[in-house]
This record gives C-alpha cells, sequence and structure tokens, in this order.
C-alpha cells in the first residue's frame, strides 16, 4: 500500500510578505498548482491514500479556486483516499461547502477517529483535530491501537516531550503516544522536514510544508511516500522533493571589498559556487568587516541580480571597520572627529564605526547616497 | 613673496601702464577715478582670476566689468617674488574661461615654468580666493572679515591637507539638510511621514482583535443555526422516515387488495372458460383444422357455380349427339382442315394461271405463223453487206496502188472504201434492230412447251379436287367439283362447336363429382363435432369456429389471470401483506406533511440566516485580508522606520561631533590670532582690546553694555578697523614662515581723524613684516 502524508499546504496564503502583488498572485496560484501535481504523482503511482496532515489552507476565508481545485481532486481521483485533517488554520468552510462529501474523503474529529484500510484492513488510520484553542487535552491520550495491524495516527501540532511547549496550546506531548503501538506518527504544524524515534516503534515525522513561501521556509519543500507491506508489518517512508520553487539564503561575506563592483563579484562567486536555478526565490545576506570609506551601493546590487532569479532581496549585515590608530596622530579635522567618536564611551562600537563612516562620507559631500536620500 | 612689479596690457580703463613694486609699503595716492581700484583689482584677478563669471550683471561679472574699454589684448603681467625665485606670470582674457591664456616664466631665465598653474593665488596663498578677500586683500568698504574654510584651513598649517576642513561647512550643511529630510519633527520629514504612515497602520491593524472577535462571534451564531439546522434535519429525515414506512404501509395493503382482485380474476375468467367450453358439447376442433374447413366450403360453393355453369341445354346436347355422328369416325385435327383449305385455295390459284397460260399458247401460235413471212428479206441484207465489204476492199487495194504508183487511184480507191463503208454501216445497223427485238422467236418449241405447261396444270388442279373430295367424304360430305372450300369451312366450324361441347361436358361432369364428395366429407366434419350438417355449412362452420376460439380465449385469460396471481403470491408475502392490511396508520401522510413543511419553513429560515452571516463573515474576512496586508506593510515600515531612525541618529551624532571636532580643532589657533588682534587693535585704537572676544570659529564679538555683541551692529568705522585688525591677525596666524604680500584699497577711509593718524603706526608696523600695495586719494599722513 502506497500513502503520501503531505502538510502545511496553506493553500490561498496571500505570499506578501516578500512579493509585490502581481508574483504574490502568481505564487498563490503556484501553491494550488504544486497541490495539483502532488495529485497527479499520486494517481500515476498508484498511490492508495493521501494523508494531508492539517492546514491544508492558510485561513478559514477560501477562495473557489482553492475549494475547487481540492474538491476536484479527490472526486476526480475516487481510487484514493483522502485523509484529511484539519489543523489551526483550517476552519469547517470548506466541509461546509459540500452539498456531498465524496466517499474517498476521510475527516477526523475531536474524538479519535479510525479507518481500515488495505488488504483485510490491515492498516489503521487514525487522527484526532485539536480543538479551536489549537489543544488536544486529554484526548491525546485517549489512542487505543490495535497493535497486530500497521497504525498510522494524524495530528497537526508543535512536538514536545514532558507537556505542552511553553505558551504553545497546539503541543503534541509525544510522551502521551508512547507505547500505544503507533508505527507511524504523522505530524502537521512544522514548516521543514523532520523525521525522529517515537519509540521502541514507531517514528514520528513532519513531511514540511509543500512549497516553501518565505525565507523562514528555505530548503527542499515535498511530501513523504509511505510503502507498506501490511503482511510483514513492513514499510520504507521517504521525503520527495516536490515543490516548484526553492528558497535559499545566501550568506556572502564581503570583507575587504571596497567598492560595489568588488561586493558584486564576491556574490557572483558565491552565487556561482551553490548553483542555485533561475526560477528560485532568493536572499542575500552580506556579512563581514568593511573599511569605513568604502562604497557601497546595495540598490545597485540589487538591480544587478534581480533578473537573475524569480525574486531577490539583499541584506546589509556588514560591519564597518575602523582603523583608530591611523587618526591617532592626524593633525586634521578627520583626524579630530575620529578621535571625538572614539573618546566617546557612551556609543557601541557599532555606532562609532558608522557615525565615522557618516562623518568622512559628509566631508566628501556623499552622505546623502549612504543614506539613499 | 613680494610683487615686483605688474603692467596692464588692457584692463577696465587702464592700459599700457606698468607699475613697480618696493619692499615694505608701496603707496599709491592718486585722485579718485584715477584707477586705483582697478589695478587693485587687476592684482587680485592676476592672481585668481575673475569672480561672479555666471552673472548676467556686468557691474558684478567682473569679466564684463573689467573689459578694456578701449579695446585691445584683455590681461597683463605679473612679476613676484617667492623663496628666493622671481617669476613673471602673464594672462590673456578671453570671453570666456575656457579662452583665456596664462604663462609662467621664470623671470630670471626668461624660461616657462611649470611651479605654478593658473590656480596662482590658490598655490602661493594656499588660500583660496574668498579667503583672499577676506584676509591680505582689503577692498574699499570691504574691512570686516569672517573665517571662511580656507582661513581655518590655513590658520591649521594644513597646506599638505586642507580638504576636510575646507569641506567642513558644506559637510555641515549637508548633514543639516539631510536631518531636516529625515526629521521626525518636521512634518516634510521622511521619519515623520513615515511614522505617521505607520501611525495611521498601526490603528487599522489594530482593528484585528475586534475583527477576529466579530468574525468568532458570527462564525458561533452561524454554527448555532447550523447545529438548529442538523437538528431540524435530523427531525426531518425522521419524518421522511415515517412518510416511508406509512407509504410501505400503504403499498402493502394495496398489494394486498391487489392479490384479492388477482385471485378474484383468475377465478371470473375460469368460469368463464367453463361456461364456452359448455358451448362445443363434442371434441373441441382444432383452430386450423376448422379454418381449413371454412376454406373448403368456399370450394364447394365453387364447385356448384361450375356444375351450373358446364350444364347443356338440350340443343347443345342434340347438337353434341348430331357431332358425335358426324365425327365417329375421328375428329379432324384443325391443320389437316387448314391443309385442306390450303390446297383448295391453290388449286383455284392453279386454275385461274391455267386460263392465262391457254391464252399464251394462242398467242405463240398466231406469232409463229407471222415470223415465217418475214424471213424472205434476209438475203437482200446478206448481199448488201458482201457488196459492201467488197467495195471496201477494192478501196483499200485502189487507195494502196494510187499511192504506190502516185496515180489517180488513190482518190478512186478511196471512194470506194467509202461506199464500201456505208454500206456495212447500214448493214450493221439492221443487224443491230433485229437483235433488239429478240429475233425471231422458234415457233415450233415455243408452242410446244406451253402447251406441255398446260397439260401440267391441268392435272395438278384435277388432283387437288379430288384430294378435297376425299378428304370431305370421310365425314360423310359430298362434294361438287369446285365446292370444297366452303364445305371445309363450314367442318371447321362443326369441329370446333364439337370440341367446345364435348369440353363443357367433361367439366360438368367433373365439377358435379367433386361437389358431391366434397359436400359429403364437410358433412362428415360437422356430424364429427357432433353436429347435424345445416344447409349453410359454411356460415355453420364459422359458428363453430368462433366458439372454438372464445374457448381458446377464455383459457388463454384464464391462465394469465392464474399467472398473475401466482407471480404476485411469489413475488410477495401473502401473509405480511394480509397482516399489514389489518393494520392501522397512526398517521396521517397531511400530519407528517404539515409538519414536514413547518420543518422545511424554519430551515429555510436557518438557511436564510447562515447566508447572511456567511456574508458578513466573508465582509469581515475582506477587511482581515486587508488588514493582514497593512499588518505586513507595517511590519516593513517599522523595519524600514528603525533602520532610518537609526540613520537618523547616527547623522545626529556625525553632525555633532563633526562640530565638536571642528571646534577643538579651531581652538588650536585662537590664541594667536587673539594676540595678533589684540596687538593691530593697540596700534589702531591705542587702547586694549579688552572688550572683544574671539570665539572657537575665529568669530570676533565686542562686550557692549553687558552682552556680546555681533561687530555687525557696530559703527561702520569701528567695523573697519576691527575689521583690518581681524585681517592681519588672521594673516599673522596663517602665515608664520614667509609673508605675503598685502593689497590695502583705501581701507582707512571711513576712520575719524585720530584713527586715521594711526593708521600709518598700523601700516609702520605691518611693513616690517610685509610687502604693502596701498592705494588711497588722500595725501595728508600716510
Amino acid at each position: 500500500m502506497r500513502i503520501i502524508h503531505c502538510a502545511d499546504l496553506h493553500l490561498d496564503s496571500a505570499m506578501l510578505a516578500n512579493l509585490d502583488r502581481s508574483k504574490a498572485r502568481e505564487r498563490k496560484n503556484e501553491l494550488l498548482q504544486t497541490f495539483d501535481r502532488m495529485i497527479r504523482y499520486a494517481a500515476d503511482n498508484a498511490v492508495d491514500a493521501v494523508i494531508i496532515a492539517g492546514d491544508l489552507f492558510d485561513s478559514p476565508r477560501i477562495s473557489s479556486a482553492a475549494a475547487n481545485t481540492v474538491y476536484k481532486a479527490i472526486e476526480g481521483n475516487p481510487g484514493i483516499d483522502f485523509y484529511y485533517l484539519k489543523g489551526n488554520h483550517d476552519a469547517d468552510g470548506f466541509i461546509d461547502g459540500f452539498d456531498v462529501i465524496p466517499k474517498n474523503l476521510k475527516l477526523f474529529d475531536r474524538e479519535w477517529s479510525y479507518y481500515y484500510t488495505g488488504e483485510g484492513g490491515d492498516v489503521c488510520i487514525c487522527g484526532l483535530e485539536p480543538d479551536t484553542s489549537g489543544a488536544f487535552g486529554e484526548n491525546l491520550s485517549g489512542l487505543s491501537l490495535d497493535t497486530d495491524r500497521f497504525n498510522i495516527a494524524v495530528l497537526h501540532g508543535q512536538e514536545t516531550a514532558g507537556g505542552n511547549a511553553e505558551g504553545a496550546t497546539d503541543a503534541v506531548n509525544l510522551d502521551l503516544l508512547k507505547d500505544k503501538g503507533i508505527d507511524y506518527l504523522a505530524l502537521g504544524h512544522v514548516h521543514g522536514y523532520k523525521r525522529e524515534k517515537l519509540d521502541a516503534r514507531g517514528v514520528y515525522c513532519y513531511p514540511g510544508c509543500l512549497e516553501g513561501r518565505g525565507f523562514d521556509e528555505c530548503g527542499e519543500h515535498g511530501f513523504v511516500l509511505l510503502e507498506i507491506d501490511g503482511d510483514r508489518h513492513t514499510y520504507s517512508d521517504t521525503f520527495v522533493p516536490f515543490a516548484g520553487r526553492q528558497l535559499y539564503e545566501l550568506e556572502v561575506d564581503i570583507s575587504g571589498c571596497m567598492t560595489t563592483f568588488d561586493i558584486t563579484a564576491e556574490i557572483r562567486s558565491g552565487l556561482g559556487a551553490a548553483g542555485y536555478s533561475r526560477d528560485s526565490l532568493l536572499k542575500i545576506i552580506l556579512t563581514g568587516e568593511m573599511s569605513y570609506d568604502c562604497e557601497k551601493n546595495i540598490d545597485y546590487l540589487l538591480k544587478q541580480f534581480e533578473h537573475d532569479f524569480y525574486f531577490v532581496k539583499i541584506y546589509d549585515r556588514t560591519k564597518y571597520r575602523v582603523d583608530y590608530k591611523d587618526f591617532l596622530l592626524d593633525e586634521s579635522l578627520k583626524g579630530e572627529f575620529v578621535r571625538a567618536v572614539m573618546a566617546d564611551a557612551d556609543l557601541s562600537e557599532e555606532d562609532k564605526s558608522r557615525i565615522i563612516r557618516f562623518g568622512i562620507k559628509a566631508l566628501a559631500g556623499e552622505v546623502s547616497e549612504i543614506c539613499g536620500l | 613673496m613680494r610683487l615686483i612689479s605688474c603692467h596692464i596690457e588692457n584692463f577696465g580703463k587702464l592700459c599700457g601702464e606698468s607699475f613697480d613694486f618696493e619692499k615694505g609699503l608701496n603707496r599709491v595716492c592718486s585722485p579718485n577715478g584715477s584707477g586705483k581700484s582697478t589695478l587693485a583689482a587687476f592684482l587680485k584677478v592676476m592672481l585668481y582670476g575673475f569672480s561672479d563669471e555666471k552673472s548676467r550683471d556686468d557691474y558684478t561679472n567682473e569679466r564684463k566689468r573689467f573689459r578694456p574699454w578701449q579695446g585691445g589684448t584683455y590681461g597683463g603681467q605679473l612679476t613676484f617674488e617667492v623663496s628666493g625665485k622671481i617669476y613673471t606670470a602673464s594672462r590673456v582674457f578671453g570671453s570666456k574661461e575656457k579662452d583665456d591664456v596664462f604663462e609662467l616664466r621664470d623671470a630670471r631665465q626668461n624660461t616657462v615654468s611649470g611651479d605654478f598653474t593658473e590656480n596662482l593665488g590658490e598655490e602661493l596663498f594656499k588660500i583660496d580666493a574668498e579667503s583672499f578677500i577676506r584676509t591680505v586683500f582689503i577692498s574699499q568698504n570691504d574691512c570686516m572679515t569672517e573665517t571662511t574654510d580656507g582661513i581655518n584651513a590655513k590658520l591649521g598649517n594644513l597646506a599638505e591637507n586642507t580638504d576636510d576642513i575646507n569641506n567642513y561647512k558644506k559637510a555641515d550643511r549637508e548633514l543639516h539638510d539631510l536631518l531636516n529630510r529625515m526629521s521626525p519633527k518636521r512634518s516634510t520629514g521622511f521619519l515623520y511621514r513615515m511614522n505617521a504612515e505607520i501611525s495611521e497602520l498601526a490603528v487599522r491593524v489594530s482593528g484585528k482583535t475586534a475583527l477576529e472577535k466579530t468574525a468568532a462571534e458570527i462564525t458561533d451564531k452561524r454554527n448555532g443555526c447550523d447545529a438548529k439546522r442538523a437538528k431540524l434535519d435530523a427531525r426531518r429525515r425522521e419524518l421522511a422516515k415515517q412518510q416511508a414506512e406509512i407509504a410501505a404501509l400503504k403499498d402493502a395493503q394495496a398489494g394486498y387488495e391487489n392479490y384479492k382482485n388477482l385471485c378474484g380474476d383468475a377465478e371470473s375468467r375460469q368460469k368463464e372458460y367453463l361456461d364456452a367450453v359448455k358451448d362445443l358439447p363434442g371434441e373441441i376442433p382444432d383452430d386450423e383444422e376448422i379454418t381449413s374447413m371454412i376454406s373448403e366450403c368456399r370450394g364447394l360453393y365453387g364447385l356448384e357455380r361450375e356444375t351450373e355453369f358446364t350444364k347443356l341445354s338440350e340443343n347443345e346436347k342434340n347438337k353434341l349427339s348430331g357431332l358425335d355422328a358426324r365425327f365417329a369416325q375421328g375428329v379432324p385435327d384443325d391443320g389437316e382442315i387448314e391443309r385442306q383449305i390450303g390446297i383448295c385455295a391453290e388449286c383455284a390459284e392453279r386454275e385461274r394461271g391455267l386460263a392465262i397460260k391457254r391464252a399464251e399458247f394462242e398467242a405463240a401460235q398466231r406469232e409463229a405463223e407471222q415470223s415465217a413471212a418475214g424471213r424472205k428479206h434476209t438475203g437482200a441484207w446478206t448481199a448488201m453487206f458482201i457488196a459492201g465489204l467488197a467495195a471496201g476492199l477494192i478501196g483499200a487495194a485502189g487507195v494502196a496502188a494510187g499511192i504506190a504508183l502516185k496515180s489517180s487511184l488513190t482518190q478512186i480507191g478511196g471512194i470506194f472504201c467509202c461506199i464500201g463503208i456505208v454500206m456495212l454501216f447500214i448493214c450493221a445497223a439492221h443487224s443491230l434492230r433485229a437483235k433488239e427485238n429478240g429475233g425471231a422467236p422458234d415457233g415450233g418449241g415455243e408452242i410446244e412447251r406451253l402447251s406441255n405447261e398446260l397439260d401440267a396444270e391441268k392435272a395438278f388442279v384435277d388432283s387437288c379436287q379430288k384430294e378435297n373430295a376425299d378428304f370431305l367424304s370421310g365425314f360423310g360430305i359430298k362434294c361438287k367439283e369446285g365446292q370444297a372450300l366452303p364445305l371445309l369451312y363450314d367442318l371447321k366450324r362443326q369441329k370446333s362447336d364439337y370440341t367446345e361441347l364435348r369440353e363443357r361436358h367433361r367439366r360438368h361432369k367433373e365439377a358435379a363429382d367433386a361437389y358431391a364428395g366434397l359436400k359429403d366429407r364437410i358433412c362428415d366434419y360437422v356430424r364429427g363435432l357432433s353436429f347435424e350438417p345445416e344447409e349453410n355449412l359454411q356460415n355453420q362452420l364459422i359458428v363453430l369456429r368462433d366458439k372454438e376460439r372464445n374457448i381458446e380465449r377464455c383459457r388463454v385469460l384464464r391462465d394469465s389471470a392464474a399467472r398473475s396471481r401466482d407471480a404476485f403470491a411469489e413475488k410477495n408475502n401473502i401473509a405480511e401483506l394480509e397482516s399489514a392490511a389489518k393494520r392501522s396508520i397512526a398517521k396521517s401522510f397531511e400530519e407528517l406533511n404539515g409538519e414536514a413543511e413547518e420543518i422545511d419553513m424554519q430551515r429555510d429560515e436557518l438557511h436564510r440566516k447562515i447566508t447572511a452571516y456567511d456574508r458578513e463573515l466573508e465582509e469581515v474576512y475582506e477587511k482581515l485580508e486587508r488588514i493582514n496586508e497593512e499588518s505586513e506593510r507595517l511590519d516593513a515600515l517599522r523595519q524600514e522606520y528603525a533602520d532610518k531612525a537609526s540613520d537618523y541618529f547616527i547623522l545626529e551624532k556625525t553632525k555633532e561631533f563633526l562640530a565638536k571636532a571642528n571646534t577643538s580643532f579651531t581652538a588650536r589657533y585662537m590664541e594667536p590670532v587673539t594676540r595678533g588682534f589684540e596687538k593691530y587693535y593697540n596700534i589702531l585704537e591705542n587702547a586694549e582690546a579688552k572688550s572683544c572676544a574671539i570665539d572657537a570659529n575665529v568669530k570676533l564679538t565686542v562686550d557692549e553694555y553687558g552682552l556680546q555683541r555681533d561687530i555687525r551692529f557696530l559703527s561702520t568705522g569701528y567695523k573697519d578697523l576691527i575689521g583690518i585688525c581681524m585681517r592681519m591677525a588672521l594673516a599673522d596666524a596663517m602665515y608664520s614662515g614667509e609673508k605675503p604680500f598685502l593689497i590695502f584699497d583705501d581701507p582707512f577711509v571711513n576712520l575719524d581723524d585720530g584713527k586715521y593718524k594711526r593708521a600709518a603706526l598700523f601700516l609702520q608696523e605691518l611693513e616690517k613684516f610685509y610687502q604693502i600695495i596701498y592705494f588711497t586719494c588722500r595725501s595728508e599722513l600716510i
């Protein structure tokens, strides 16, 4: 038996955090397209069931395009069972919109629900939805499984052990799920892939989101493909990278660069080594120490790379280096200025270096440029 | 450093004039309008070039102002000594700066020197033009001074690197402008506007919680309605179940009623069948057989009609008897009769031919007699032929002899030839005509032939007539010569009549026999059905068949009814149906429908409310979506604000530290400037300069009535005095080594007499250290 375990698709996400409206709309559609591709993958690869472990949608307000895409995917694949467990972002709106719930759509509740599938019902898929506050309460420990079966439990929440994570109402206390006969705990909520041992028998796994949405969701995204031999009680689980686009953060140390041209070359070198595809979303973080009198134009740098990728943003986290000894005996206004700044004990070193950079650029008539005004 | 001489080609009103300068004081005293200020300006322009060149005002634009009045080359030379070397700088001014020509020569070697460029003043004095006219160059009515970046730089002995101090004011101004543009307090400030936008967005975003609460409340209400609707749905399903049960009960009752009807129908059909069977006490006939009999009845009537139709009348019977006698020996076939008729007809035709031949024979006899007379004329024609032939031969011999002898015999021979030819021709013509007429018959042969033919024909006719007579006599008919034909035709007709009558008689007999046989068979069949044959057998048989068919119909209906009953019984549990039929219905359909309608109305109302809540939720979610977008924008703005605020703080600090550095830097040369000022003030004012103060920015103030006052508020003369002292104090401080030359364009003109007298002491003190070019229009004292 083949099962896809996915979660946190967050369809209908606004995607406005980094992107302009046009690109945000495009990415929003791409989320739907990736979901649709995953269903085609399931159909083409004889997958028997798809487990959606919460947060299928981003908010209770579901667009008709998203609702129709999901509904048609379920209705159009009667040979695949869809096990949909609502997450903290999901609401009842999607289900309420159905005149008839398709037979192959299996839902869960705030009590443990059990479905038996596979040949002779040797695979059990059970799930528990959190309440409106995202908490499972005492229901979590009420799980009861037949250990002769291959048991998959579906939950949505932040994993924790020994009690709820601090401040997290949506925590999945793994201690309460140990030694219950779970073979595979299909989780949702964490947006990156994670697989760990649950107990002697089982593992728990977050497949992560299907498509990265922001730079806090960098790296590969996709779903987990389970292949279960119910008779022999064996299985394999494989992470299948499936996102249409990848998000990357690239740190580039530009220490020693004195001009925007130098920085461009350094970034190009970093990009060449990384080998990101052109349809990626990229965040370049400039780090390192630069000379206080260097020339650095972030807007120009952005222009240099914005057509090389689907989206590029540049963060400047560089610091400025001032060699104070150079100014100790400098009989000039500049020397007087640097010494005056150095003597101020209330300023941080970073502020001092910035003041010195600003002051020297001001004397050179370039301060407006570095302020971007 | 000193000026040695200058030569003016053309400059303003000055033309072709040269001036030599000595060390120390060089006093140029001349009346007003003689060109002193123009000379002073010439010296400045030779050092620093023109000022205000972009001005459209011909007065303030020096290039225009000093354009030679009389034309000619615009410019001149300046010879000066610096660091022991003497140079001559030449300038020729064009209409624009780029057209200017500058040349520097080593005056001793008269070689072009690269020691200085066209920026001669800056390179000599290490100060810019502005600083020059604030220190060593004092023009008329411009004695006041203030420090410039150039002065400060020079004061700080920063000749090697004066860029930063030179740019301080510009940097300070730029920082000031930048801080203003970024100001969080000014309404036009970037941070102020950004903060306003953040505040506005924050207010809007702060509504998110309330909106979420609203959404939750609406959702609760909606869910409440949904729960009610679910209860109603459950009751509606219960009602539907009850309706279905009642419908099932009613169906069972109806089913049992139907079963009873089916049983009744089967019974009545059985009775009907039995009644029908009674109509046929005997064997029930086969439908096919009886139908066949009915068809045969129709044959019976046909036979009856045939019998009637073929029956012979008495006359016909008599006639048939007569004809039987006639043809007792046999009936001739039509072919034979026709052959006899043919023979008879040919005989008649031969008879007519015989008469013709007889006429021919007689004609031949007459012609034979005529030809015997005609044969006497034939010998004459033969004689003519021979004579003609002889004449011809003779003539030919004569012609031949004549030709041979060449005598007249030729002509005679010719004549004979012609005669012979004519005669032969006539004979030939007669012979041809005779041939055309067939020649003369052979009278004896022809007649004989014709006679033979006549005999043969007659014999044939006779034989024919005999054959006809013999044929007719075979049927008892006597035939006279030439009467055979009508008799043969009569025989032919009789034969035809006989054949017809005989056929009718045969058919009549056959039909009568068949009719009797068939009728007997049908009657036997009827009797076999236990009925006595009736006169109209066909009708009787049809009635019987109808009865048979009625029995069959009743049987089919009986069987069908029985099958329907049995099939129903097989499909339904009759006992249950019977049991259901005995049960009563608790609630009527109407009652249940009434309740269902009430529930449907309530459901519709709840649906309406849910739809309204959904719309409200949609609106709230739209607002929340906008707020979320604004929240994103707010976060981005806050981040940007924090970055810019940090920049603003750093800029403020930068400005503050630059100012502080500038102050501390300039403070170092405050003391020598102050000392110099006090020295020159003491010379001019003959008093200590206690009321004057110089701040860290080398700005001079005067203590008047308890306050440090800007010197601009002082009298013109006092301002000039302080200005002159300050300029010289600055010059002293700026040039600790080689001193520059000083150009004074009547700076003491505004001093009162007492101070004016002391100006001489002032100049005496100065000329110890400086070369002074002093222009004045006053000859007294100095």
